[in-house]
């Protein structure tokens, strides 16, 4: 091949490797800004740069360098800190990961709420925005309708989400029960290992067990007040593989 | 401000020192709070609380992180004067100087220990994500202030004499700007800013600012007066690698430069006033303090010149213009 007849490559527009990849570590000049001393130091192009403006050029430079050593240092850091093996993680093991913040989220909030209503300054604050009286018709005073303190207790292998919808105030004392949690799948077995009971503060203590083949299924039950057979919510109980 | 978060920062750093009291180790505890104890500048903790406050947060946000960042300096501190063999510290006798080597240095370590307790609370107070990024932002600043450390004391040890200006800056970058100026502002700029700021924006200005701090305080070494804390002279008995002591030496003739390094190849007991009588000479004869003062003040304009740019969006804040009055204030601190 005639050496016209060869490909050559375009000739770069730099002969040095770009040292600050950091747009901000870069220098003034670097970013097309006028530096700090330009003006005062640099009066034209030949002149010969003063004491100060030549260190801050050089601060300019060790900064860089300094923040691309940095970033080189953090890639083998996080390389050494990572096994090889490692698979990135999967799209089901951060659901997973987020359904379990999402349902410490849900007790927090559980709890701040019933903290809040235990306060007589929020409840007051909490009745005026709403506009209502919280305190329902046929319960006794000092009771709050609408809203219970609960205390969940879980005892399973699985990963399991409960859900109970809003229980009118509970008497303390008050007797509930659930006759056991069904789901849609016949061949799902009911959950029966729960215990509701209604401490003397009103607040409710939830326990759950759930066995450790229970299917992954969604399961559903009626909370009903034991001497009045009065159902008062639902309580419904997903269990996740 | 300086004092009020400082004061601020100190209270909170007392609430674990009177838990530690609680149960109270022999030949350790009244070490470990002597040089917290002790009136500092508390510039790094008030650094981070201002960032924080200029970024959105309240002051308490950042003051579990503001604490640990004293206790680490106290505790660095201990080590330093150890390790150049200083002999004062915030106008008293050093730890190591009181109470030994072994028992100042043990104290050093359990203070370092300490600060990492205001981290892990930071969970309760921040939240876990941000308290994650404080701990790698501090793991990132421990690295490089030992890299810098190292790199001063292995000048000094193998007596490298052909120490440049760069060189000088990027120690002074690694050793103070870091942990002074850079990971102050970053950490609460990360708290303020709930996690949402590019961190690297602070890197130019905090090193400016570190750097025209880290000069002023060598100069102050050599014409500081009554309060400034510290021996005078000290780093010419230490052959600290300043920029003046640089710059003396490229300055000055052959046969000069020869006794120069006779001077710095001596260790430490064996330097005499005459000697440091001699590299002080050599400093004025040279106009090499002067020289230093004019590089301390370029970084200084270049520091006015990046602040516009990290914090000129930030709205008008009595923060902000605190962390403006700083970039004065470095070089003209007495």
């Amino acid at each position: 091949m005639a050496s016209s007849q060869r490909l050559h490559r375009t000739v770069p527009d730099r002969d040095r490797p770009h040292r600050a990849v950091r747009s901000d570590a870069a220098s003034p000049a670097a970013r097309g800004q006028p530096g700090p001393t330009a003006a005062i130091h640099n009066p034209s192009p030949d002149a010969k740069p003063s004491v100060v403006t030549s260190a801050v050029e050089t601060a300019y430079r060790v900064v860089g360098d300094n923040v691309e050593e940095g970033r080189l240092a953090a890639e083998r850091l996080h390389a050494a800190a990572r096994p090889p093996e490692q698979e990135p993680p999967s799209v089901k093991a951060v659901a997973n990961r987020l359904m379990h913040m999402y349902r410490e989220l849900a007790i927090t909030s559980a709890d701040l709420v019933a903290a809040l209503l235990r306060d007589s300054d929020a409840r007051a604050l909490v009745d005026q925005i709403s506009g209502q009286n919280r305190h329902a018709p046929g319960h006794g005073a000092g009771v709050a309708a609408g809203a219970v303190s609960i205390t969940q207790r879980v005892r399973s292998r699985k990963s399991v989400e409960v859900t109970l919808t809003s229980l009118p105030g509970l008497r303390p004392g008050t007797a509930l029960a659930v006759a056991g949690l069904h789901a849609l799948t016949p061949a799902s077995t009911p959950i029966s290992g729960i215990v509701l009971v209604v401490g003397a503060d009103g607040r409710l203590e939830v326990d759950i067990t759930v066995p450790d083949n229970q299917a992954a299924d969604v399961y559903c039950g009626t909370v009903v007040d034991v001497c009045s057979r009065q159902p008062l919510g639902s309580l419904t109980v997903r269990v996740i593989e | 401000m300086l004092k009020e978060y400082g004061d601020a920062a100190r209270a909170t750093m007392e609430r674990y020192f009177a838990a530690a009291a609680a149960a109270p180790s022999p030949y350790l505890h009244d070490l470990v709070v002597d040089y917290p104890r002790r009136p500092g500048k508390m510039l790094r903790s008030s650094l981070c609380i201002a960032h924080a406050r200029a970024f959105g947060a309240d002051a308490e946000s950042a003051m579990l992180t503001a604490a640990a960042i004293e206790m680490l300096h106290n505790a660095l501190l201990v080590h330093d004067d150890i390790q150049d063999g200083s002999e004062e510290r915030r106008g008293r006798p050093t730890l190591h100087a009181e109470h030994g080597i072994p028992l100042a240095l043990n104290a050093g370590d359990m203070l370092m220990l300490h600060s990492l307790r205001p981290l892990m609370d930071n969970t309760d107070r921040i939240g876990e994500r941000l308290a994650l990024e404080v701990l790698l932002e501090t793991e990132v600043m421990a690295r490089e202030s030992a890299e810098g450390q190292a790199l001063e004391l292995g000048w000094r040890d193998l007596n490298v004499v052909s120490v440049t200006e760069a060189d000088y800056l990027k120690m002074v970058l690694k050793k103070t700007a870091w942990f002074s100026t850079i990971y102050p502002a970053r950490v609460g700029a990360i708290i303020g800013s709930n996690g949402r700021v590019d961190t690297s924006i602070f890197m130019n200005f905090g090193f400016f600012l570190g750097a025209a701090f880290q000069i002023r305080d060598d100069i102050l070494n050599l014409v500081g007066d009554a309060g400034y804390g510290k021996e005078l002279a000290g780093d010419l008995y230490e052959g600290k690698r300043t920029l003046m002591l640089i710059h003396a030496r490229q300055s000055c003739s052959k046969r000069d430069r020869a006794k120069f390094d006779k001077i710095l190849a001596l260790p430490r007991r064996d330097r005499t006033v005459e000697h440091a009588s001699w590299l002080r000479a050599a400093m004025d004869r040279h106009g090499s303090i002067d020289h230093a003062r004019r590089i301390a003040e370029g970084l200084v304009g270049a520091a006015h010149h990046e602040f516009s740019r990290v914090y000129g969006h930030l709205p008008d804040s009595r923060d902000k213009r605190f962390i403006a009055a700083l970039i004065p204030w470095v070089i003209e601190r007495s």
